[in-house]
């Protein structure tokens, strides 16, 4: 027979993580009462740790260490590694391209995302065949997608610089992945063109789930259609949108290929990111553990970034 | 019993079971009923990335098939590209797959290094076809007095021009650095959408390096020299040789009034680099005998290569003949579960059959004498032409190029988009190449 639930350890269960007396009571009471629970959860927690913290702690691991592929033997070398990094003139290039990537093409994606979820929104005809279309994009390989803008932004046969010469800007047609100007825009657009549709399809799912009765009460009231946007579709869709920043934010910062195969992290450094840095050192210059202390720094920005964007959102959201 | 449907998927289910448990699936992925054959994987970049026409894959699939009575090739080939080839080789090679794989010489250092490949000398020199290889080639396989690798592909970098441009101005061809770049901007200034001269700049690049060390290489033969009793590099090249070439690719693209290679095309690789070829795009580019399969693309192309010429990459003054020799190389991996299986697929891949054909599609020269002396390969313009010029090559030391080819494209540049001059770029690969011979990083 089932006894009622014990209401203090119900609580203890709540507060695991700031009572660490209550929760080893909880876990101590766990197996009389919740056996089952955590016999369907170990598989999925055993995988976890298989394929997500073995790697990391090894990452972490090698990153103290001088090991290189070519050679089989490794020795600990404590911070060298670290020390080395900042010191590296390409690690702080790679630095700033990187937030700069990101920074530029998750807020563009998100502006155009959520003017695409509003077009996707309307009631007109047809928008069904458009909304399935939107995800395109996303469907296509990045290789794919990179070979196409490498032959869109071809210099004369492209079909960018054609516009550009029939717009008079004939001064501008160039190889755009060739030119240190011109290269990290054309990988930014790259970026915002395959994500956007994303960004649009994730903020409409988010609208339709806005209750209709606050629309109508607002236009009741007299509320403009910006103030309407303002008042109740951001805040409707904020939460999505928080989602997809973070999302977007670690894909753009781990991006690898989109750069690597369009411009290699050139011209002149034009586009070297942390990703590209972190490969040079592992795959050309077979350095794994000085390769590893770059991953680390990379997963320490973004947990970080992560973290206190959380943070501001709920302090916001309260 | 009632045959029904549930019945029949137990017992597919049980069936497939117990061929998986047994061992008896293949890596073919079919199942090895009758498997008398011992299954190798052979990795090869160029059946994968499209280099060699998908018929001669399949045309390989199908005579291994019939030739080999105790051997199989896998219908895996890798990756298909090198730079992944090497990083999933260097991560894996000691799980045993594959048992052999091809590459760049570069790759067979790294793999050396890591001591992933097995040494073939004793193999090789039992084998009663050894003679047949052109020495030079096997000479370039040799390291600290082992012979590595097979050798299945020779080549040289020569200048590709186009013979009507050339004739409708009046121009000769380049012989001279000075040469190619009047030459080069003649063309740029007279052939309406054409720039005279194009080569690899893309930061990425993996040609690039080759590109550039084949004009060093008329400068000086080595860059490095190695210490014999303590193994270590030391850079033997001066910053004013690296200079001169990099003042080269500042001419090239900075020289003329318009100059001999257009700067609207920085940053562009290998791929639009072929295809600009073989659409027209430009006149002269420092190329490989791959590029006779740009004859396969179409019409155009087709013409373009009927309309090419083939001659030494151009000399500095006071150089000499030398270019950039790949031999490329069959591997075995020193790991393999079959290495006798293994060896001989190697047989098989460099026999003379297999790279007859093999050269005969993609137009490399064939390191074998008796493909050579073959009449397909006497009659053929384009091979004979890549032949005269293959005494120039001049095959890469046997050191971790990894670090040093990046070096040398990261400093290029910075002089192809003038951030820096031809000499400070001199000086800091310099620098950065003794850096990489101190650290113990070649």
């Amino acid at each position: 027979m089932r006894s009622a639930p014990d209401p203090s350890a119900e609580r203890a269960r709540v507060e695991l993580p700031l009572d660490p007396g209550r929760a080893f009571a909880a876990v101590r009471e766990a197996p009389r009462r919740e056996w089952f629970g955590y016999v369907l959860a170990f598989p999925g927690v055993l995988l976890i740790a298989v394929v997500v913290l073995y790697p990391v702690l090894q990452g972490i691991l090698l990153s103290f260490t001088n090991a290189n592929l070519l050679n089989p033997t490794r020795a600990f070398i404590g911070l060298q590694n670290y020390r080395q990094l900042f010191s590296n003139p390409g690690f702080s290039v790679a630095l700033i391209n990187s937030a700069t990537l990101t920074a530029a093409a998750v807020i563009l994606e998100l502006i155009l995302g959520m003017g695409l979820a509003l077009l996707l929104h309307e009631k007109v005809p047809g928008i069904q065949i458009f909304r399935s279309l939107t995800m395109a994009s996303w469907v296509i390989p990045v290789v794919a997608t990179v070979m196409m803008f490498d032959l869109m932004v071809l210099p004369q046969y492209g079909v960018f610089n054609i516009l550009l010469d029939r717009l008079g800007l004939k001064q501008f047609d160039v190889f755009w992945f060739g030119n240190p100007i011109a290269a990290m825009p054309a990988i930014v657009m790259m970026h915002v063109w395959r994500n956007t549709p994303f960004f649009g399809i994730a903020l409409l799912a988010a609208m339709q789930m806005i209750p209709h009765e606050l629309y109508e009460a607002a236009e009741i009231d007299g509320a403009s259609p910006l103030q309407t946007f303002r008042h109740i579709t951001i805040p409707g869709v904020a939460y999505v949108a928080m989602i997809m920043v973070i999302i977007h934010v670690l894909w753009t910062s781990n991006n690898f290929d989109f750069v690597y195969i369009a411009t290699g992290g050139g011209p002149v450094d034009a586009t070297l990111v942390l990703p590209v840095f972190i490969y040079r050192q592992f795959w050309q210059n077979f350095q794994t553990g000085f390769a590893a202390s770059g991953g680390v720094m990379l997963m320490l920005a973004l947990m970080a970034f992560t973290t206190l964007y959380v943070t501001r959102v709920r302090e916001r959201e309260a | 019993m009632r045959f029904s449907r549930r019945v029949f998927l137990k017992g597919l289910g049980a069936a497939a079971g117990a061929a998986t448990l047994s061992g008896a699936w293949s890596r073919t992925g079919l199942p090895a009923l009758a498997a008398a054959k011992t299954e190798i994987e052979f990795w090869s970049t160029p059946f994968v990335s499209g280099e060699v026409p998908p018929t001669f894959v399949k045309w390989f699939a199908e005579q291994q098939a019939a030739d080999l009575s105790d051997i199989a090739f896998t219908p895996s080939y890798g990756p298909g590209a090198y730079n992944t080839q090497q990083s999933k080789f260097l991560v894996q090679a000691r799980t045993g797959v594959p048992d052999t794989l091809e590459g760049l010489l570069e790759n067979m250092v790294a793999y050396i290094k890591a001591g992933d490949i097995a040494t073939l000398t004793d193999r090789f020199n039992a084998w009663s076809e050894h003679t047949q290889f052109l020495d030079s080639t096997v000479k370039g396989l040799t390291f600290n007095g082992q012979l590595w690798g097979v050798p299945y592909n020779t080549n040289a970098r020569v200048l590709l021009y186009r013979k009507s441009i050339l004739q409708k101005y009046g121009l000769k061809v380049p012989t001279t650095w000075d040469e190619l770049l009047q030459t080069g901007s003649a063309i740029s200034a007279k052939e309406s959408g054409m720039s005279g001269f194009m080569c690899c700049t893309n930061r990425a690049s993996v040609r690039g390096p080759q590109e550039w060390i084949s004009w060093y290489f008329q400068l000086s033969r080595h860059m490095f020299t190695q210490d014999p009793t303590t193994k270590k590099w030391t850079v033997s090249a001066t910053p004013a040789q690296f200079t001169q070439v990099f003042q080269l690719y500042y001419n090239l693209f900075y020289g003329g009034s318009p100059s001999a290679a257009s700067t609207t095309n920085l940053g562009i690789d290998y791929n639009v680099l072929d295809n600009g070829y073989g659409t027209g795009k430009w006149a002269m580019v420092p190329e490989g005998p791959w590029m006779y399969a740009q004859r396969l693309l179409g019409p155009q192309q087709a013409g373009v290569i009927n309309d090419t010429g083939i001659a030494p990459l151009p000399i500095p003054k006071g150089g000499g003949h030398g270019t950039y020799l790949e031999i490329k190389p069959v591997l075995l991996n020193k790991f393999s579960k079959h290495p006798d299986a293994a060896w001989k697929g190697i047989q098989y891949l460099t026999s003379a059959k297999v790279m007859g054909e093999w050269a005969f599609v993609s137009g490399f020269i064939p390191p074998r004498k008796d493909v050579q002396q073959s009449a397909r390969f006497r009659n053929s313009w384009w091979q004979k032409g890549f032949g005269e010029i293959l005494p120039d090559g001049v095959y890469l030391d046997a050191l971790n190029w990894a670090p040093v080819f990046d070096a040398i494209f990261e400093t290029l540049q910075t002089v192809i988009y003038k951030k820096a001059t031809p000499a400070q770029a001199g000086t800091a690969l310099h620098g950065k190449l003794g850096q990489l011979a101190s650290g113990g990083m070649l």
